[in-house]
């Protein structure tokens, strides 16, 4: 049987950190003892394996990675903050001998002198308070020892010390009183009683929001659910959506068949269709701008329709939060842009007819129409677009994704009426 | 310490961050393999050595140049993933034992390497899954000491303890990792 020691050794031994002496204990050990030889094999095996685990080279992009977030950061190393002067710390043994001696004798003193003064003023105290008992025993006459028959009452001499003026009680003053005034019996009906009962003040509970909640296969049938999803999804400026399904990858394929159908482009991250292509558990956010409230409810409406229709149903609950700044900077994060919404169109300003024409007007024209002769093709300044990205995990570096770069660059402005959209996908498990 | 690690640390300190960059190349696949066998996940490790090296640049001042620069930048990287996966794991229980991810060794969203296929071998995977199943402290240890071949006193420097600590926590680990590879086979 080895003992703890000696397993720690064979330990050590593997380890090949022995001192001399451990060395000669474990030679001796494996020379005798047959379980001490086989556990020593073991834990050697087991160093191997470890040691023989392949080695898997970090992403080629993380020097890079690093060199561009100093500069981006402009990061420098932290100087150091200055040395002052060290504070010496006191040594008492750096003092003599004789001082040490002297403090302590000088303690002694002092303890000694207190306690003396002390019991010294307690003794005075106690023996004043005697003296001033005595004062008030009660003077005896003796007897007249001369005539027997006569004996003296005896008096008591009473010390007399003057009354503290605090304590003299004055003779109160006994004057008339009057009871309290009647009250008018009449005027109580007449009048009002006194103030008015404040209203006790009702809840306001519409000016709490809370999430709703809606069954995706019902939102085609329900009109008064359809309707009432309209309105939560008006009352604020972007639109959060997160909808259950069972797995994401073929529900993300029913929805962007769905966008597809409404003519909007759809380009998908490569971090998120890598992962979806692995089958990585993940969340996904399909945002776009190019949708009223009225057409994503229509939209949700014909997605939960043909789902329900399919054997094998994907989407479950479908919630509509209200949309709080967290999600804008989530939104901020996941597309690599401290802002995310662009300005929202604005109408076109009213012509005055009054104003000159600026100059060049004249060749901007013709140059407009002998393009148009010419046929070149015009090419449109925004699209219908549409952005699906990893939302858990995220891709931490969406600056460098071709896709969102795409997005951000074509979306251009979004129509009056259409709310930016954020539609998470998420799975139930 | 490295005559050409000083020199770039030098130059470093005096503005010239593509020196940085040398270093970088130069230890992030050693830093990155070690980092990753802790924490599990190629993501988090490359997060993980990624921040090491951010925050060793930014304290690059304070390196005195005692010890080598790459025990240095274990001891910063190793407190990041230890901490790292502490956090984790309370998250992790928080949220329930039911999310797939903590049975997953390595990531399999990791960069399509093609080394990944190799690791995944039988005999690696029994090794990696009872690597996995020992404590954190356990798991540092044989790390830094079977994998990157670091003595003792190194290994007490980068996970600042006494080297008596190093000693008996590789003893236990040992026995430990003996006890779950023998259940296995």
């Amino acid at each position: 049987m080895k003992t703890v020691s000696l397993r720690e050794l064979l330990t050590v031994a593997v380890d090949g950190e022995l001192t001399p002496a451990e060395r000669r204990a474990v030679d001796r050990a494996l020379r005798e003892s047959e379980s001490a030889r086989t556990l020593f094999a073991k834990l050697q095996a087991d160093k191997a394996r470890i040691k023989s685990l392949p080695r898997v080279a970090a992403p080629c992009d993380l020097a890079g990675n690093v060199l561009t977030i100093i500069q981006d950061r402009a990061m420098n190393p932290t100087p150091l903050p200055p040395v002052g002067r060290a504070v010496r710390k006191f040594n008492w043994s750096m003092l003599p001998i004789w001082f040490n001696v002297a403090t302590a004798v000088a303690i002694l003193v002092v303890v000694s002198l207190g306690s003396y003064s002390y019991f010294a003023a307690s003794q005075n105290y106690f023996v004043n308070r005697e003296q001033a008992q005595v004062a008030k025993v009660p003077d005896l006459k003796l007897p007249n020892y001369d005539d027997p028959t006569k004996v003296l009452e005896p008096k008591i001499v009473e010390v007399v010390r003057p009354i503290p003026e605090t304590l003299v009680q004055k003779p109160r003053e006994i004057g008339i009183e009057f009871g309290p005034s009647p009250r008018d019996v009449t005027d109580l009906l007449a009048g009002p009683i006194g103030e008015p009962t404040p209203e006790i003040e009702a809840v306001q509970l519409d000016k709490i929001r809370v999430s709703s909640l809606f069954a995706l296969s019902d939102l085609s049938t329900d009109e008064v659910a359809r309707k009432k999803l309209v309105a939560e999804m008006k009352k604020d400026e972007l639109i959060r959506l997160d909808l259950f399904c069972g797995t994401t990858q073929k529900a993300l394929d029913r929805v962007l068949l769905g966008l597809k159908a409404r003519g909007i482009n759809v380009v998908t991250d490569s971090f998120a269709a890598d992962r979806l292509k692995k089958s990585a558990s993940t969340e996904i956010v399909i945002f776009t701008e190019t949708l009223t409230p009225e057409e994503v409810a229509q939209f949700l409406a014909n997605l939960g329709a043909e789902d329900s229709k399919s054997s094998t149903p994907e989407f479950t609950m479908l919630v509509a939060a209200p949309f709080l700044p967290a999600d804008l900077d989530k939104l901020g994060k996941l597309l690599g842009v401290p802002n995310v919404l662009p300005k929202p169109a604005v109408g076109k300003k009213a012509i005055d007819i009054r104003k000159p024409l600026p100059e060049g007007t004249a060749n901007q024209v013709a140059a407009s129409l002998a393009k148009m002769r010419t046929g070149s093709p015009t090419v449109p300044k925004s699209e219908k677009m549409a952005i699906v990205v990893a939302y858990a995990p995220m891709n931490a570096y969406p600056a460098n994704s071709k896709e969102i770069k795409q997005f951000l660059d074509r979306r251009g402005e979004r129509k009056p009426d259409a709310k930016p959209l954020m539609l998470v996908l998420r799975t139930i498990k | 310490m490295n005559t050409d690690d000083r020199r770039l640390i030098a130059e470093c300190l005096a503005g010239n961050v593509p020196a940085f960059g040398v270093l970088v190349r130069r230890y992030q696949d050693r830093l990155f393999n070690a980092v990753l066998r802790v924490v599990d996940n190629a993501e988090d490790a490359a997060d993980v050595v990624q921040d090491a090296f951010l925050n060793a640049y930014q304290s690059l001042n304070s390196f005195k140049g005692d010890s080598e620069f790459f025990t240095w930048l274990y001891r910063i990287a190793f407190n990041a993933a230890i901490s790292l996966r502490r956090k984790r794991k309370a998250v992790l229980s928080f949220d329930g034992a039911g999310d797939d991810k903590t049975n997953e060794p390595v990531d399999p969203s990791e960069y399509g390497r093609p080394g990944i296929a190799i690791e995944r071998s039988e005999e690696d995977a029994l090794v990696l899954v009872a690597l996995e199943r020992l404590s954190m402290e356990h798991r540092v240890v044989l790390v830094l000491k079977d994998m990157e071949g670091r003595k003792y006193e190194e290994i007490a420097e980068v996970l600042d303890v006494p080297i008596g600590t190093v000693r008996s926590r590789l003893h236990r680990a040992r026995l430990e990792l003996r006890e779950l590879l023998q259940r296995e086979e």
